[in-house]
C-alpha cells in the first residue's frame, strides 16, 4: 500500500478535454439556474418576460451541455472514475457516494418510465421529420396572425395593398408634373412662373 | 441522440422576449408614485384595509429562505384577510402553488447541475488543480482535497446486438419524450387558441350589444368601476347635457356579466339613482256642495318604444323617462315652498295642491302603472271624467316648461357672462319657473273676472265695455316666442264708457305673476279726472261708484 502511495498517480486516463468542455457548460448552467432560483425566491415578482428570457438561456445551455455529452460519449462511456487514497473516504462517505452516483434520480426514472410507456414498440423512422414538421407548422401558423397591435394580418395586408395603390397614383402626377420644385417655390414666393 | 438534440429547437421565440415590448405592461421598477398607488389599491384594496400586522405576516411568510407551501399560503391569506374576494384569494393560492412547484424543479435542476459540476471539477483537479478548484463548490473544497479522484479508460467489449439494443432503448425513450412534448405543445396551443377565441367571442358579444343598443345620440364614456377597479363603459341617461341642473346626473355603468351587459348605477354622493317608476300625475277636484269630486285626471303613459322588451336600450329609455319625472316633481316642490302664500300647499312629500275658488288641482308623484297591465285602472280611472283633457294639458304644460327651463339653461351657458345688475337678470330669466307663472295666471284670471263682473254690473246696456287680454304682448312677439304669454306677467285692460261722458280704463296688472294691482284712470268729457291704483276689486268698486255719483 505504501509503495502505491508513493508512486506518482497516472492521470493519463482522465479525459481532460471532455471534462474541460463539460466543466465550462456546467458552470454556465449552474450559474443560470442559481440566478433563476434566486429570482423565484425573491418576494418581489420578476417580470415574466425576463423569466422567459432566462428560461430560454437555460434551455440553450442545456442543449449545449447535452450535445457536448454526446460528442464525447465514446470517451466518457469508457471512463471509470474512482477516489484516490487522498480522498477522505471514511469521513465523507456520503459525499463520495453522491459524487459517484450513476443512477438517475427517482424523478428521472419515473420520467423515463413514463416515456417508455407512452411509446409504441415500433421505431419511428421519420420521427425527426415529424418534429420538424410540427415546429414548422407552429411557426407558419403563427405568422398568419398578428399578436400585437390593433390590426389583423388580413387588415394589414389590405392596408398595404391600398398603400401601394396610393403610391402608384401619387407617382403618376409627379411624373407628368409640369413644374419643377424650384418653379413652384418661386411661384409661392413671387407669384410668377417662368418657363 | 447526438444529432437529434441539436435539431430540436429549444429556444423561445426571440421576438417574444427581446423585440416585443408589450405596450400595456408597465415596468414595475419605473412606476411613478400615482401609478404605484393605483396599483397598490388595485392589488391590495384601499389603504384603510392594509394593516401593518397583515404586512408583517406576509413579509415573514415570504422571507423564509426555503418557503414551505404552508408558510406561503399563510402569507397569501394574510393579505386577503378582510377584504379580498374569494376568487382573488384562490387565484393567489394557485399562483403560489405553481410558483412553489416551479421553484422545486429549479432547485432540483440546480442541485443536479452543481453536483455534476463538482464531480467534473474534482476529477479535473487532479490534472489541472487551478481550473478544478475554481468551479468547485465551497462544501467540496472544505472537505475534499483537490486531485483526490482519478479515472481510467477501460476497454469495454460491447456486442453489436447489445449496442443495437441500447440504441433502440434510447430511441424509444427519446421518442416518448418527443411525443409528450408535442402533445404538451399542441395542448398549450390548443388551449391558448380556445381562450383567445372565447375572449374574441366575449368581446364580440359586448361590442354587438353596444352597437345594437346605442346609436350616436347616446353618451358613452369610459370610466372605472370603483368596486373592481376595472375599466368599463358608462352611459349618461340624465339630462345634464341638455341643460338640466338636477343633482342626480343619471349615469349607469355597463358591466359585462356572463355574456350580457348589466346596468349598474354609478353612485353620486348620497342620492344615487332615480327612485324607480314614479311619474307626475295631475288631478283636478271640483268643489261642489262642500264636497270635493274628482273631475279630471292626467294619464300616466309612456311611449310605445318604452314598452319593456328587456333590452338595454329600453331600460335606458325608461331610466331617462323616470329621471325626467323625478326632476320635474323636485322642481315643483322647490317652487311650491315659495308659493305657500298663494294657495299652493305641500300636502305631503309626494303631493302638491293648488287651490282656486272652485277647484283644487293636485300634482302628485305616484307609482307608474302600466295601463296595458292594469286595464281596470285605465277604464275606471281615466276615461270617464269631464276635465281629463284639462288635467292632461296641465301635466303637459309642466313637462313642457321643464324642457324650456333646460333649453334656457343651455342657452345661458353658451352665452358669455355679461355683468348685469341682479334685478335685470332675474327679469331676464322667467323660464326658471314652472309653477309660479301658472299660479299667477290663475290669480290674474280670478282678478280679471272680478273686475269684469263688477264693470258688467255697473254699466248698462247702452254703455260700452271693452276687454283686452294680454295687452302687453304684441302678436309679433307671440309669433317669435310661443312661450311669451306664460313668461310675461298678465295684463288685462278694460275700457268702460258709462252714461254721460265718463270713461274709465281699468288695467289689471300682475306685475310679478302672483301679485296684482289695479290701475284706474277716469276721464270726463275728455279731461282726466282720476288716476290711481288699487289692491283689490272691492276698493275699485267703491271708487267707481263714487265716480259715477259725481260725474253723472
Amino acid at each position: 500500500m505504501q509503495a502505491e502511495q508513493k508512486q506518482p498517480v497516472d492521470h493519463s486516463g482522465v479525459p481532460v478535454e471532455a471534462l474541460e468542455a463539460l466543466r465550462l457548460r456546467l458552470t454556465q448552467l449552474t450559474h443560470s439556474l442559481n440566478k433563476l432560483q434566486a429570482e423565484f425566491k425573491n418576494p418581489q415578482l420578476t417580470h415574466y418576460v425576463s423569466l422567459q428570457a432566462q428560461l430560454s438561456i437555460i434551455l440553450t445551455q442545456l442543449g449545449s451541455l447535452s450535445s457536448t455529452l454526446s460528442s464525447y460519449s465514446d470517451v466518457l462511456e469508457r471512463t471509470v472514475a474512482y477516489p484516490l487514497p487522498t480522498f477522505p473516504t471514511t469521513e465523507q462517505e456520503g459525499l463520495l457516494t453522491t459524487l459517484l452516483r450513476k443512477k438517475a434520480t427517482p424523478e428521472v426514472v419515473e420520467w423515463i418510465e413514463e416515456s417508455k410507456s407512452k411509446n409504441t414498440d415500433f421505431l419511428l423512422k421519420d420521427d425527426e421529420d415529424i418534429t420538424k414538421w410540427a415546429a414548422r407548422c407552429t411557426v407558419d401558423t403563427k405568422e398568419k396572425y398578428n399578436f400585437v397591435g390593433f390590426k389583423t394580418k388580413q387588415e394589414e395586408r389590405e392596408a398595404n395593398g391600398d398603400d401601394e395603390k396610393d403610391v402608384d397614383i401619387a407617382d403618376e402626377p409627379a411624373a407628368s408634373s409640369k413644374y419643377s420644385v424650384d418653379q413652384i417655390l418661386k411661384f409661392m414666393y413671387q407669384g410668377d412662373i417662368t418657363k | 441522440m447526438e444529432g437529434q438534440l441539436k435539431d430540436i429547437p429549444l429556444t423561445l421565440d426571440s421576438k417574444l422576449v427581446d423585440e416585443h415590448v408589450d405596450p400595456f405592461l408597465l415596468d414595475e421598477d419605473k412606476l411613478s408614485l400615482p401609478q404605484l398607488i393605483k396599483r397598490i389599491i388595485h392589488e391590495r384594496h384601499p389603504f384603510v384595509s392594509i394593516t401593518e400586522h397583515d404586512l408583517e405576516l406576509e413579509i415573514n411568510g415570504k422571507d423564509v429562505a426555503t418557503p414551505s407551501p404552508q408558510s406561503l399560503d399563510d402569507g397569501a391569506e394574510g393579505s386577503d384577510v378582510d377584504t379580498g374576494p374569494l376568487s382573488v384569494s384562490s387565484q393567489n393560492e394557485r399562483f403560489y402553488k405553481d410558483k412553489n412547484e416551479a421553484l422545486k424543479h429549479i432547485s432540483m435542476a440546480l442541485n443536479e447541475s452543481s453536483l455534476s459540476l463538482d464531480f467534473v471539477s474534482l476529477l479535473i483537479s487532479c490534472v489541472r488543480p487551478a481550473a478544478g478548484t475554481i468551479s468547485m463548490s465551497a462544501h467540496l473544497k472544505k472537505f475534499v482535497p483537490p486531485g483526490s479522484f482519478n479515472s481510467d479508460l477501460v476497454q469495454s467489449t460491447v456486442t453489436p446486438q447489445a449496442k443495437e439494443e441500447q440504441f433502440k432503448e434510447e430511441k424509444i425513450i427519446g421518442q416518448g419524450w418527443k411525443l409528450s412534448s408535442l402533445e404538451a405543445s399542441s395542448d398549450t396551443l390548443h388551449n391558448a387558441g380556445a381562450r383567445l377565441s372565447e375572449e374574441v367571442h366575449r368581446e364580440k358579444i359586448f361590442w354587438d350589444t353596444i352597437k345594437k343598443n346605442f346609436n350616436n345620440k347616446e353618451i358613452l364614456y369610459k370610466t372605472r368601476d370603483k368596486v373592481t377597479g376595472k375599466r368599463v363603459f358608462a352611459v349618461k341617461y340624465g339630462y345634464a347635457d341638455s341643460g338640466s341642473t338636477y343633482r342626480v346626473k343619471g349615469s349607469v355603468m355597463l358591466k359585462p356579466m356572463d355574456g350580457s351587459l348589466e346596468l349598474v348605477p354609478i353612485v353620486e354622493g348620497k342620492k344615487t339613482v332615480v327612485d324607480g317608476n314614479r311619474v307626475v300625475r295631475v288631478r283636478i277636484w271640483g268643489k261642489r256642495d262642500g264636497e270635493d269630486e274628482l273631475i279630471g285626471e292626467s294619464k300616466s303613459r309612456m311611449d310605445e318604444k318604452l314598452k319593456s322588451d328587456g333590452s338595454i336600450r329600453s331600460k335606458i329609455e325608461k331610466l331617462r323617462y323616470f329621471i325626467f319625472e323625478e326632476e320635474l316633481f323636485n322642481q315643483l316642490m322647490d317652487e311650491a315652498v315659495g308659493l305657500i302664500a298663494y294657495n299652493v300647499k305641500i300636502e305631503s312629500e309626494t303631493k302638491i295642491s293648488i287651490e282656486s275658488h272652485d277647484e283644487v288641482t293636485e300634482v302628485e308623484y305616484v307609482e307608474y302603472v302600466d295601463e296595458a297591465e292594469d286595464e281596470d285602472t285605465s277604464m275606471n280611472g281615466v276615461t270617464e271624467r269631464s276635465e281629463n283633457n284639462r288635467a292632461e294639458l296641465f301635466a303637459t304644460y309642466l313637462r313642457l316648461m321643464l324642457t324650456l327651463k333646460h333649453k334656457e339653461n343651455l342657452e345661458s351657458k353658451s352665452q358669455p357672462t355679461v355683468l348685469k345688475s341682479s334685478n335685470t337678470r332675474t327679469l331676464l330669466k322667467p323660464y326658471s319657473l314652472l309653477l309660479k307663472p301658472l299660479v299667477g295666471r290663475f290669480r290674474h284670471e280670478d282678478a280679471a273676472d272680478g273686475v269684469y263682473n263688477l264693470l258688467k254690473t255697473l254699466t248698462t246696456a247702452e254703455s260700452k265695455l271693452q276687454v283686452k287680454k294680454y295687452c302687453n304682448i304684441t302678436t309679433d312677439q307671440l309669433k317669435q316666442d310661443p312661450f311669451k304669454k306664460i313668461s310675461t306677467p298678465g295684463l288685462t285692460a278694460f275700457q268702460a264708457r258709462f252714461t254721460g261722458a265718463l270713461t274709465v280704463r281699468v288695467d289689471v296688472d300682475s306685475f310679478d305673476f302672483v301679485n296684482y294691482v289695479i290701475h284706474t284712470k277716469a276721464t270726463f268729457q275728455g279731461k282726466p279726472v282720476l288716476s290711481t291704483k288699487f289692491e283689490d276689486v272691492a276698493q275699485l268698486e267703491e271708487c267707481l261708484k263714487w265716480l259715477m255719483d259725481v260725474y253723472k
